[in-house]
């Protein structure tokens, strides 16, 4: 983040980070600790399985889950990809509640 | 059309799949729209997750490694007294055995608890406690939970561990991804120091099993 070149990019960063967060902790628990066990620990979902102490099936499809509710919440605030404009303008962009 | 199912995408998303599966989930991806635009949504949103970072891994962390390293010693000490059972000779007296575990794993115990308690203090006193992310009743749950993990596997210390990430109350919910770093943390070390302690383990718990059929009086 430090590293952005101006100040806006700077706070366009941090929003970012905002929302992201606020979205993670909207996500309930089971679903959470799979995404972040991925994606900020890198561990395989193989372990996941094993930390969490439940069958390789069960991490994945909490984890399919856990990620159409990350993309329900976070495309409606990023509406700039192309794929997605279409929906992204028919939904009212509503802000993430805590 | 025949869709996979929605949870064959995820290790294919993560890359996680033999080439062979790789490829045909691949070839379907090619030509079907419904599950490219599925695929597409999830891989935004892993990549905009980047965009924020887990609180632990700017902060350091809540525990340093000497509680870790005895909450780790704590498990495996305290599983001796199974050990015990195994490596005894088949003459053994059950009961005497019964009796030996017992007045170990109370010695053991008690030590334990005490260094725990000692580190739980040091850490509280080196102000962690003012961060508002762990209180004192976190550390004293924790350091009951690790002083009661009898059996020394680290599958059971994990599920006492998510056990208490589930029963987390806080409204912040960043803690709970900083325990579960915290946890992973933890494992890690469980795991080294269990390598490490093995063989000196095996050679205490046969001395000791030796002992008990020689040492002990009669009944």
């Amino acid at each position: 983040l430090i590293e952005r070149a101006s100040p806006d990019e700077h706070v366009a960063a941090l929003e970012e980070a905002e929302v992201i967060r606020q979205a993670l902790g909207q996500l309930p628990d089971i679903y959470r600790a799979v995404v972040v066990l991925r994606h900020y620990q890198g561990l395989k979902l193989r372990e996941i399985a094993e930390v969490l102490n439940v069958p390789e099936g069960t991490v994945n499809s909490r984890m399919a889950e856990g990620l159409s509710q990350l993309s329900r919440m976070l495309e409606p605030q990023f509406p700039n990809y192309k794929s997605n404009r279409a929906r992204a303008e028919k939904r009212t962009r509503e802000p993430l509640l805590i | 059309m025949k869709h996979p199912n929605r949870d064959e995408w995820v290790p294919f998303v993560f890359g996680e799949t033999t080439p062979e599966t790789a490829q045909s989930l691949n070839a379907h991806l090619a030509s079907c729209a419904e599950c490219r635009t599925q695929v597409d949504s999830w891989r935004r949103s892993l990549k905009r997750l980047d965009a924020w970072e887990l609180p632990a891994q700017r902060r350091g962390g809540i525990f340093s490694r000497p509680l870790v390293a005895w909450a780790a010693a704590a498990a495996i000490v305290l599983g001796i007294g199974f050990g015990l059972g195994r490596l005894a000779p088949p003459s053994a007296d059950p009961k005497k055995m019964a009796r030996l575990e017992a007045a170990i794993q109370a010695t053991l115990t008690a030590q334990i608890q005490e260094q725990v308690r000692k580190h739980v203090a040091a850490e509280l006193g080196r102000g962690l406690g003012q961060t508002q992310l762990v209180s004192a009743n976190d550390l004293a749950s924790l350091e009951a939970r690790f002083t009661a993990a009898r059996k020394a596997d680290s599958a059971q210390l994990a599920k006492e561990v998510v056990s208490l990430l589930e029963a987390q109350q806080d409204e912040d919910r960043a803690v709970t991804e900083a325990i579960l770093a915290k946890f992973l943390a933890l494992r890690k070390d469980l795991e080294t120091v269990a390598t490490v302690a093995d063989e000196q383990l095996q050679d205490t718990q046969l001395k000791l099993a030796q002992l008990s059929t020689a040492s002990l009086p009669e009944h």
